[in-house]
């Protein structure tokens, strides 16, 4: 592979997938916090 | 008025928000569109238009739903009543992809079977392409000529709506255990074909294909512009399913991070499906000898021609990976195509407050009998012409109404003030100027550009007699229908103050 292939896979990886593991960690440490905010019924 | 159903949790309602989004368009249109615009650098306008139009667009879906515990009607009437007219444009809009969303389905179902003989029928591009015109859809000459309602197309729709039809009926708790499945094994098949493509000799050419970056194309606005739309069209936002969706949440849920994480979701799976789609068109490539640029393909030519074509190139267990790439696609369909229905289903239970078996049994028969049609030799033409008219036209123009109706009637502050109260990230300004300005303008270029082209030309050649009669057809229904459910008051209407 392309050695610039390889750097946008990483990249693409690291946007997308980084950016979904924030959110989902935003949204576990607030769950930890102050409990879910939607509890279950 | 009876009490709303409500998702278990959080994730179960999140889960089902991302499998309504994640479709085939995911697998058969994002890896085409990224490689044809700039390879690798297609990320930057694409992560772009996600952060910029893709996540506020889902929390203004995600908020009207929420905050009117109503369908797409519902959520608009409440902001001003005669806007109840576009949340029933959403809902039509619904109703008709999913009519032929299901007979695509319904191809997906007849691969499935045909795929144990893919060695067989797949063994070029001709004899492929041969099998998906001829032996499966039967294509006629033309969009007039009907020619006959085809078994194996017929028995295809039929098994769509009852499967679909059956989990819609089961209620929000039984959807709820179904997207346990439906959506996490696509992600799960979709790594097998990737390992087995990444294992494949060639598969290096695939992937720097699809990743190659093109700098010199970031400043092409044609570039920008199919990044905004890509990222528009697979969120499955402007049909009213992630209102509907949302609406099954309490007042107190969290929005900006729920929207974001669907969001995020979507893409990643864009993404990782790209590079299973040419890591194996890659080997495909080397193996006969073609140019990537050649065999490179969008939409059903890549699903059910192309990529099937590559399988059976396999040196072993060609039938086991044609048959599981027949279940992603069918998986990915499923849980779309369910949206949908529940998108109309809940929406006919609000406005005549109708039980949700009923609601459901109405929907799916009329749309099944809409549908047969699309089973003719004809069918690809109509369902070609349908899809370019609803997406072009009227979900971009419901998307522009939203954000301007939350933006510029309901106050973008009003409503981040709202969203704020429970937010795990808060909106501010920057919301504001996206929702009021930016993206209603890019929507609003994109419809006007695609307006002037199909004067130019006819929409891909077709006859303009044809392009008229079922594009133009297909949006008067819509506009139509919309009238008389908007202008015909219920009880419910009266109930929610939106007459």
């Amino acid at each position: 592979m392309k050695t610039e292939a390889i750097i946008m896979l990483i990249v693409g990886f690291s946007l997308l997938y980084g950016g979904l593991a924030w959110c989902i960690g935003i949204a576990w440490f607030h769950s930890r916090q102050t409990g879910s905010k939607t509890p279950e019924k | 008025m009876a009490e709303r159903e409500h998702w278990k949790n959080r994730s179960i309602f999140i889960m089902a928000a991302v499998g309504s989004a994640i479709g085939l368009g995911n697998m058969w249109r994002f890896p085409y569109i990224a490689a044809q615009n700039g390879g690798g650098a297609f990320l930057i306008p694409y992560m772009t238009a996600l952060l910029t139009a893709g996540i506020p667009l889902m929390i203004i879906e995600y908020g009207l739903g929420i905050r009117t515990q109503g369908s797409a009607h519902i959520a608009l009437g409440k902001i001003r009543k005669p806007l109840r007219f576009i949340g029933w444009m959403a809902i039509l809009c619904a109703l008709f992809i999913n009519i032929y969303y299901c007979m695509v389905l319904g191809w997906a179902w007849h691969f499935l079977l045909a795929s144990p003989d893919i060695a067989a029928w797949g063994a070029d591009l001709a004899a492929s392409k041969a099998h998906f015109y001829t032996d499966v859809l039967h294509v006629s000459d033309g969009p007039w000529n009907f020619e006959a309602i085809h078994p194996n197309l017929f028995w295809g729709l039929l098994i769509s709506w009852v499967v679909i039809w059956a989990i819609i009926r089961s209620g929000l708790s039984g959807i709820g255990k179904v997207l346990l499945f439906t959506v996490p094994l696509p992600v799960i098949l979709v790594l097998i074909l990737l390992v087995r493509g990444l294992t494949l000799e060639g598969s290096a050419t695939g992937l720097n294909h699809y990743l190659t970056p093109d700098w010199a194309r970031l400043t092409d606005y044609h570039v920008w512009l199919a990044a905004y739309g890509q990222i528009f069209f697979s969120l499955s936002v402007g049909f009213g399913t992630m209102i509907a969706y949302a609406s099954f949440m309490p007042k107190d849920t969290e929005l900006p991070n729920s929207a974001a994480i669907t969001s995020f979701s979507n893409c990643c799976f864009s993404f990782l499906a790209g590079l299973a789609v040419f890591s194996v068109l890659g080997y495909f490539a080397v193996a006969t000898n073609v140019p990537m640029a050649e065999i490179s393909q969008a939409g059903p030519g890549l699903a059910f021609i192309v990529y099937p074509s590559a399988l059976a190139r396999l040196p072993v267990y060609v039938t086991f990976f044609g048959a599981l790439f027949f279940i992603t696609l069918l998986l990915l369909g499923i849980d779309s195509a369910f949206s949908l229905l529940e998108t109309v289903s809940a929406a006919l239970s609000d406005k005549f407050g109708i039980t949700r078996t009923m609601s459901t049994t109405i929907t799916a028969v009329f749309s099944f009998l809409a549908g047969l049609p699309l089973a003719t030799g004809a069918g690809i033409y109509w369902l070609d012409i349908m899809d370019h008219f609803i997406m072009a036209y009227a979900i971009t123009t419901v998307a522009i109404v939203e954000c301007l109706a939350v933006g510029w009637i309901l106050g973008a502050k009003n409503f981040a003030a709202e969203v704020n109260r429970t937010a795990e990230i808060k909106i501010g300004p920057i919301f504001s100027f996206i929702i009021r300005f930016l993206t209603p303008a890019i929507l609003g270029y994109s419809v006007i550009r695609t307006f002037v082209d199909e004067m130019q030309a006819p929409y891909e050649g077709y006859p303009p007699s044809a392009v008229f009669a079922i594009g133009l057809g297909t949006l008067a229904l819509i506009v139509i229908i919309g009238a008389v459910l908007t202008l015909v008051p219920t009880k419910s209407d009266r109930e929610n103050g939106i007459v």
